[in-house]
């Protein structure tokens, strides 16, 4: 008798699940912004795996002191550097940290928040007293303090810039989780499952939190968005990717005593930035129409 | 209400507390010491110690925390381990930069952004609100210190128009709290946007038509008069952000704010001027947000009446 | 509690004669909503009457157009998208459809009243009770702060509401649908209109509760002689409140009589079908028709009558012609069943 509930229970949300993804697909296509949006990522991407193939560290460091601070031409795409590198090849290396953090620190947030977030709601109590203190904690340090705050003790590199940035995004998903936990926990097809005799932490991880999965997507995607502009930010006031690793803010910081003669320089990397995050808002925008129709119109 | 406040402000005590301390001991984890840079090759191991000593950089974590928070209870926030300066003085004498900008940013965003945000509502899905909206994302998109340096290139160097640095001017304010306004305006505009719509959505708005309220009070009193409180809110927020976001455009425009003298403090290790900075701006942030929230459960007729009239009853009918 | 209704319901049923006394009269309203890639005809060709001190009931499911009539009476159909293509709508003699806005803001909630579905969210979360009361009577009667708030308590009294002073002051997220109701009710009827739309009242209401909101409604028709057009798909609160019922099935009328009659003679199957509803659901917590089959697609709509998808007694003339509006004794139908019979009389 269980296992037949138990199969029908899988079986209709699996049916469920296949169309409501379709349907959110074709409501995501039909939505110019996102469309947009998906393009920029994907040529981003693409713009990241061509230059894993084809841009090797000569060409993004070594020095060609004849070139230098040369403008956009057909020859140099954006023009070049102080030590005569070619913009658009760094640029498009630096792809790769943005990027990185993009997905990297959202990533964090995500597998970390989530985590937190849907055992306070779920189980309630001290567990939730404490999680939720906690979170307030790290809700009251600016993110930027926190971010050169953490940097500083790990060292500049890609990797600590993701956790500084992603230790900032924390916050957000816990509270995020909590409250879609919060609102499902009580819906009937989980006292079913508890019924069955699943446990605890198998309900949480496939029962409940599949169902808070728009809030989570539609809250990830606009934190990729402040998470590349707090990336850039911080290595722009050097805490992060330093040069001569060509990140985008970085890039920027290092063209500032070069702005009135060589202003290209500050002009694209920060173009770029803008452009992924631009991109990342769209799709989130999107998305958030995409999962709940019933907001528009 | 006075109860709910009293609450909420006594458990900032503790939040700070712990604020303080983690900050301390991440600080104090960062590799490096103020020494560093004072030892020289002639000392010997005794000198050097002497030296640690003479900061307390030989007392465990706990000691040196402590010793910190007793200053701190006692309202001294400590000297700069190198310029000996105090910590509070230095603050004290930067903050109203940095309070200034955050400031005229705000107004700046505020005033822009709510008659768009009206403006993109009334009009919503029609050409005028996508392009709003699309430039508002943008503008949520843009790095503020690239629109800072930007606006330095064309506006300063180009046409001498502003300067680039603080100069005492008001001219100098122009160019950073356009920067720094224009990111905020972006997300103002969009709240706003979604806030009236979100209102106009509601079935009471039917009900006053129904009732024969002229259109003109629907659309001021009734709609824009509920719409408005998550706006305050998010403007509320904003100030918070902004306050302890400053050092990104104080570093474009080289602004005599709490922002650059952190991160000064934070490259030089000097962990006492540090520490005071982070934690006097956290509090600062937490304090505002406090403020918001109470701001909005007292404006919000459905969150007061439950703190008020005691326990929220329903009555039947 | 039906046939009770029935009985005393029909006993008042009167000859309409005297055109005075009509206080709504809606002839052949068409109303659609005009959508990016369809047309919703949501009302195709309703007309009714209404006198003083009656009430008509609308009946019909969800989507049937019921609502968008209402809407169309006090000229409040959303603009984009709704349209209203075609129809004569008068109350007290004033025609709706041709007053401008501000001639219209004077008659709403003065001479026309509406209530709506769900009370609680009808009402604007951040005013108070007896702020959204006064503003109806300062708004047509001119009062002044002071005398509108009195005026308001007393009408907070009318409907019976339980301590009528602290609810001036509370917000409607404090009180219960049922008080909001009559909250809603007080505001209705605040500037003694000649109708009164109710727009499933009670739907969104216990049971209990629904009886005394309905009590409400009666008693105030008859102390303040407002006619009432009463909108709902349950067939047992049209007993208790109608005298005249107007069947709507996906924007059509379907048939037009006396609540004895459509109770006792139902001659439109699709009437037959609501009624066996009704006893098939005495339980008291199923109030809602719940028919089993699909709801007519009010986007690709048939040629011929619209009900014959579900109707049991269909003919091949059903399919292929829609039925003509035939009068009896004591009502309109709109079904072939009627047209051949009377045919079949004559031959």
């Amino acid at each position: 008798m269980s296992s037949n509930v138990k199969a029908q229970v899988a079986v209709s949300r699996q049916y469920e699940k296949e169309n409501r993804t379709l349907a959110v697909w074709r409501r995501l296509r039909s939505n110019p912004g996102a469309v947009v949006g998906l393009i920029i990522l994907a040529a981003m991407v693409l713009m990241m795996i061509y230059s894993f193939l084809f841009i090797s560290y000569q060409d993004i460091y070594t020095i060609n002191s004849k070139n230098r601070f040369a403008p956009p031409s057909s020859q140099h795409l954006f023009g070049t550097d102080e030590s005569g590198r070619d913009l658009a090849k760094r640029i498009a290396y630096g792809s790769r940290y943005s990027l990185a953090v993009a997905f990297g620190a959202v990533a964090i947030g995500v597998i970390v928040g989530t985590f937190f977030g849907a055992i306070a709601g779920y189980f309630g109590g001290w567990v939730d007293n404490l999680i939720m203190r906690i979170s307030d904690i790290m809700s009251s340090i600016p993110s930027t303090l926190l971010g050169m705050v953490i940097v500083t003790i790990l060292g500049p590199n890609l990797l600590n810039l993701l956790i500084a940035v992603g230790v900032t995004n924390i916050a957000g998903f816990i509270r995020m989780a909590r409250a879609s936990v919060l609102t499902t926990k009580n819906n009937e097809y989980v006292e079913a499952a508890r019924a069955i005799g699943m446990s605890e932490f198998r309900i949480i991880f496939t029962q409940v939190l599949p169902n808070s999965l728009s809030p989570l997507i539609v809250t990830a995607t606009a934190r990729m968005a402040t998470s590349i502009l707090a990336a850039a930010g911080l290595s722009f006031l050097g805490f992060g990717i330093a040069a001569p690793r060509p990140e985008w803010g970085a890039l920027i910081s290092g063209s500032r005593n070069f702005i009135t003669y060589a202003p290209h320089l500050c002009t694209f990397p920060g173009l770029f930035i803008m452009l992924l995050a631009f991109a990342c808002a769209l799709l989130g925008d999107g998305l958030r129409d995409a999962l709940d129709p019933k907001l528009k119109k | 209400m006075l109860r709910y406040c009293a609450i909420r402000i006594a458990m900032l005590i503790p939040i700070l507390l712990c604020v303080s301390f983690i900050i301390f001991w991440l600080i104090d984890l960062a590799p490096g010491e103020i020494t560093d840079t004072m030892i020289t090759d002639e000392m010997t191991e005794e000198d050097i110690q002497a030296l640690r000593a003479k900061y307390d950089l030989d007392k465990p974590l706990i000691v040196r925390y402590g010793k910190y928070i007793w200053n701190l209870l006692h309202g001294d926030l400590g000297r700069s381990q190198i310029s000996n300066l105090s910590v509070w003085e230095q603050y004290k004498i930067r903050f109203p930069y940095t309070l200034r900008l955050s400031i005229y940013s705000l107004i700046l965003g505020v005033a822009l952004a709510i008659p768009a945000g009206i403006f993109a509502a009334k009009h919503a899905g029609t050409i005028w609100d996508n392009l709003t909206t699309a430039f508002a994302m943008l503008g949520l998109s843009m790095p503020s210190f690239w629109l800072g340096l930007m606006l330095l290139i064309y506006f300063s160097s180009k046409i001498k128009m502003f300067p680039a640095a603080y100069d005492g001017t008001w001219k100098s304010y122009v160019l950073p709290v356009v920067a720094n306004g224009f990111s905020m305006m972006a997300s103002i505009t969009r709240q706003t946007r979604s806030s009236i719509l979100d209102v106009s959505r509601q079935d009471f708005l039917r009900t006053a038509r129904a009732k024969g309220v002229p259109e003109r009070r629907v659309t001021y009193k009734h709609e824009l008069g509920n719409a408005w409180i998550p706006i305050i809110t998010q403007i509320g927020m904003m100030l918070g952000i902004t306050l302890g976001g400053s050092a990104v455009i104080e570093a474009v425009y080289s602004w005599p704010g709490v922002g650059n003298l952190l991160v000064e403090a934070i490259n030089r290790r000097d962990t006492i001027m540090a520490c005071g900075c982070v934690i006097l701006t956290a509090t600062m942030y937490t304090i505002i947000l406090l403020i918001v929230d109470l701001v909005y459960a007292a404006i919000d007729p459905r969150i007061r009446s439950a703190y008020t009239r005691g326990k929220k009853r329903k009555v039947e009918a | 509690m039906s046939n009770k209704a029935i009985e005393t319901a029909g006993s008042q049923q009167a000859v309409i004669t005297n055109n005075e006394d009509i206080v709504l009269e809606v002839q052949d309203l068409v109303v659609h909503y005009v959508l990016k890639k369809s047309v919703v005809e949501a009302v195709n060709g309703v007309s009714f009457k209404l006198k003083k001190k009656r009430a008509i009931g609308l009946v019909g499911e969800t989507g049937a157009g019921k609502t968008t009539t209402a809407l169309a009476i006090m000229n409040l159909v959303p603009d984009p998208p709704g349209v209203i293509k075609n129809g004569k709508i008068t109350v007290c003699g004033k025609d709706m459809l041709s007053m401008k806005p501000h001639q219209l803001e004077k008659i709403r909630g003065k001479d026309i009243s509406m209530i709506f579905q769900e009370p609680v969210s009808c009402l604007n979360p951040f005013l108070t009770v007896g702020e959204q009361i006064s503003e109806v009577i300062r708004l047509h009667r001119g009062a002044d702060k002071k005398s509108a708030a009195q005026e308001a308590l007393e009408m907070l009294k009318l409907v019976r509401i339980s301590s009528p002073e602290k609810r001036m002051n509370q917000y409607p997220h404090e009180l219960s649908g049922g008080m909001c109701q009559r909250v809603m009710i007080a505001m209705a009827l605040a500037s003694r209109p000649s109708l009164l739309i109710a727009d499933e009242p009670t739907t969104a209401l216990d049971v209990t509760v629904q009886a005394q909101i309905l009590e409400l409604i009666k008693d105030l028709k008859n102390k303040l002689g407002t006619a009432i057009l009463l909108i709902s798909h349950d067939m047992g609160v049209i007993a208790e409140m109608a005298q005249r019922v107007l069947v709507i099935y996906a924007g059509k009328a379907m048939e037009y009589a006396d609540v004895r009659s459509i109770f006792k003679k139902p001659r439109h199957p699709y009437t037959v079908d609501l009624l066996k509803c009704v006893q098939r659901t005495e339980q008291l917590f199923r109030r809602q028709i719940n028919l089993n089959k699909a709801v007519l697609d009010p986007v690709n709509v048939p040629l011929g009558c619209r009900f014959h998808f579900r109707c049991p007694d269909v003919k091949d003339i059903c399919i292929l012609e829609e039925p003509p509006i035939i009068d009896f004794d004591g009502g309109k139908v709109r079904c072939w069943k009627y047209a051949e019979e009377l045919k079949g009389e004559r031959a």
